[in-house]
């Protein structure tokens, strides 16, 4: 992500509060008409949106809330995801398909299904994850556009 | 297969997205949990789900799909309506149930695909 501010097309954030279920998807879904316009490539846009959808509906549902950044070059979009915590205690344990810690009223609107991180990665063409337990959690995924 | 073909069979109302009735629409995905639709990116799916939350048009809009059935006699709010009528989704709305919606559209050809290696 090194690169200079001259290279942006296009840069925001956005924050998503903790428990606002209702609004999530939103920032999601106004990514996706941007990057329309922009002319990316709906197969991209596709993917994007996929994986800024499921991480604005963690941020609603598991964190105390946090913030959506996402940067477009011309060549590649960077997609930030903070949270401010609990934290995740597991990684690994986290990634896995399956697994999840949502309450039941979230999996009674449809979601909390633990898919959400690994299908963030498996949309996403790189994907960092960093987790601190009472600090937060950095998502960091990068969309190529030359391929 | 057509969203026309689709709302007779399942004597659906559709209640938006007319425009899309002679579109063909190739696999579907039935489930009531989002986080298992969005697995798999293939936007040639209808949607056949018990769910009817404004969270189900979205996700049919971030996954590109051209529409969803509510099954069990859900109804959509207006506001669903117009999140789907903005982003090009028809609505139908048919009285069967999950089991037999998917019976009847198998039986008729439709296959499924819910999977992320695009198949069921």
């Amino acid at each position: 992500m090194e690169r200079t501010e001259k290279e942006t097309t296009y840069q925001e954030t956005r924050r998503v509060q903790k428990g606002d279920f209702a609004a999530a998807g939103q920032i999601s879904a106004s990514y996706k008409n941007m990057l329309k316009r922009l002319g990316v490539d709906s197969k991209v846009v596709r993917r994007l949106a996929i994986a800024s959808y499921e991480a604005e509906i963690n941020l609603a549902i598991h964190t105390l809330g946090g913030s959506m950044t996402i940067i477009v070059y011309p060549d590649h979009i960077f997609l930030v995801v903070e949270d401010t915590g609990p934290g995740i205690a597991d990684i690994a344990l986290a990634m896995q398909e399956g697994y999840s810690t949502a309450p039941e009223e979230v999996r009674m609107l449809g979601f909390g299904a633990g898919m959400g991180l690994p299908n963030m990665k498996r949309c996403s063409d790189t994907f960092e994850i960093t987790s601190e337990l009472g600090s937060g959690t950095t998502i960091r995924m990068g969309f190529n556009l030359l391929n | 297969m057509k969203v026309s073909q689709i709302a007779q069979i399942l004597r659906a109302e559709v209640r938006c997205g007319e425009e899309n009735l002679d579109l063909d629409i190739s696999y579907a995905v039935a489930s009531d949990m989002m986080s298992d639709v969005l697995v798999c990116n293939d936007a040639d799916r209808l949607l056949i789900t018990g769910l009817c939350t404004v969270h189900t048009v979205l996700t049919a809009q971030i996954l590109d799909l051209r529409a969803v059935v509510f099954v069990r006699s859900k109804r959509p709010t207006p506001e669903m309506i117009e999140v789907a009528q903005q982003n090009g989704i028809a609505i139908l709305c048919t009285d069967m149930s999950m089991y037999n919606a998917c019976g009847e559209l198998y039986k008729h050809g439709m296959k499924g695909r819910a999977r992320p290696d695009g198949t069921d």
